[in-house]
């Protein structure tokens, strides 16, 4: 059955066709909340509510890329999540040792978890590197780099999915990918050599 | 001339741009330019490429779980199981059409109670039809006395003794008179009375005069030996024979249309059921 048929059986409250459109798109709605918010089981929360909006909304869909939107709900829930995560109360950087009760002076857990110079190189490793650096990006810029560079979208797919000019995705685009080069710099021992990069000639 | 200048916002706009191939006709050769002219450029361009490699490098992490959702995540209502309600309906079935035929084979149920009320009377015996008496009256010759009934003339059944009818004390026959007198229509009205012609000590209707009348004709009083005895017969020992009616046991017809139509409803019914059943598993 094709997807534009499946569309129509879930638009009329059939769940087991829309859940076969979820066995599709599912793992491209977790790997962009996991490349945006940097965490598998927020990824994996924020995939989940995804569908269901989608499920609830489908009524709204008025045909096109069912991807795109299924990304542009993804990606509402992201931003929905980073602002209730902003909202939420920072935890204490004072960590107490459960057994005798002191204060750890440096915990285990603010241990920098990025692989350090030394480190041999592993494909997980390289993973954290670049996903250390995609989080270090602002969020507008993260967004249209995970959409552009990872999904593969177009820009104008990635204009419509964050509710964008295309022009403002061409400019945020091209300032992620320099500020991803620099963070990327910081990973050079990680990085093979026909990554290594060559130019300084960044503004 | 290359000349390795600093390179602006706006180019590495362009570049990006030209890489991913999403500019214009301008903005592509205004990059073409760029990149003859500043060395810096081509070699950012290249850094883009490899930094875009490197990323598309990450392998999609697989899925923790599926994320399919359920109809209480959905917020859709469960709908009543489809198989539990046909067979529901089809037990319904079944015990309506078991009452059904309860009600038709038992007796003491109404049914056969209506199946008598549906059935033709009996038929009354001849002995008792008076309208058939009162033909058999209207046929009968009527005997005019010329002068009055004679005294001692039978009348009635079984009367017997006395002179003959019509005889004068020598025996002589009496003429018939011209003039025919009241009372002795009256008489005759008595023995061939119009509503009275089933004789009085036949009428079950009447039962005080019956009781009279063999008063009369048994009374030791008057010297009258037993109506039996003079070859008479006393009305309430006369029996006759009926021919006995059954009713017949037969079925309304709505009662079968509802046998049926139940009997339909239930294997129907199951039958989907079993179907919807065998097509879910």
């Amino acid at each position: 059955m094709d997807e534009n048929a499946l569309i129509r059986l879930s638009k009329k409250d059939d769940l087991d066709a829309f859940n076969k459109l979820v066995l599709i798109y599912q793992e491209g709605v977790f790997n962009l909340a996991l490349r945006f918010m940097g965490d598998e089981m927020l990824a994996a929360d924020i995939a989940q509510q995804s569908f269901i909006s989608a499920f609830q909304n489908l009524r709204s869909f008025r045909g096109g890329n069912f991807r795109a939107w299924l990304f542009r709900i993804t990606a509402n829930n992201c931003y929905d999540e980073l602002r209730r995560s902003k909202r939420r109360p920072t935890q204490s950087l004072t960590m107490i040792d459960k057994e005798s009760g002191e204060e750890m002076e440096e915990p285990i857990w603010l241990a920098d978890e990025t692989p350090g110079p030394e480190d041999q190189f592993t494909n997980k490793e390289l993973e954290a590197a670049i996903q250390h650096c995609i989080s270090a990006l602002p969020e507008n810029f993260r967004m249209v780099l995970v959409l552009v560079e990872i999904q593969e979208v177009s820009y104008a797919e990635a204009a419509r999915i964050a509710k964008t000019p295309i022009g403002t995705i061409r400019s945020r685009l091209a300032r992620a990918r320099q500020q991803i080069q620099e963070c990327l710099q910081g990973f050079k021992e990680l990085l093979p050599e026909k990554y290594r990069l060559k130019s300084r000639s960044t503004p | 001339m290359k000349t390795h200048k600093k390179l602006s916002k706006r180019d590495i706009l362009l570049l990006s741009v030209y890489l991913d191939d999403e500019c214009s006709r301008k903005e592509r050769k205004l990059t073409e330019e760029l990149l003859q002219e500043n060395p810096a450029a081509s070699s950012f361009l290249n850094d883009l490429k490899s930094t875009r490699e490197l990323i598309a490098q990450i392998p999609d992490r697989k899925v923790p779980r599926n994320f399919t959702i359920s109809r209480s995540e959905a917020g859709i209502a469960r709908p009543l199981n489809l198989v539990i309600a046909l067979r529901v309906t089809s037990a319904v079935s079944a015990l309506f059409l078991g009452l059904l035929f309860f009600y038709n084979m038992f007796p003491g149920t109404g049914s056969e109670m209506v199946a008598m009320e549906s059935a033709p009377a009996a038929e009354e015996p001849r002995a008792f039809d008076k309208e058939g008496i009162q033909e058999d009256a209207a046929s009968a010759p009527i005997i005019i006395f010329q002068g009055g009934v004679p005294q001692g003339a039978g009348v009635g059944m079984g009367g017997g003794g006395g002179e003959p009818s019509g005889t004068g004390p020598d025996g002589q026959v009496i003429l018939p008179d011209a003039v025919i007198d009241e009372r002795e229509l009256a008489s005759e009205a008595y023995l061939f009375n119009e509503t009275e012609a089933v004789p009085e000590s036949m009428d079950s209707n009447d039962d005080a005069q019956i009781d009279l009348i063999e008063d009369e004709i048994t009374s030791p009083i008057l010297g009258i030996r037993p109506q039996a005895e003079r070859g008479g017969f006393i009305a309430e020992d006369f029996e006759f024979e009926t021919e006995s009616f059954e009713a017949p046991k037969q079925s309304l017809p709505w009662i079968s249309i509802l046998q049926i139509f139940a009997l339909i409803v239930s294997v129907l019914t199951f039958t989907i059921s079993y179907f919807v059943k065998k097509r879910r598993t």
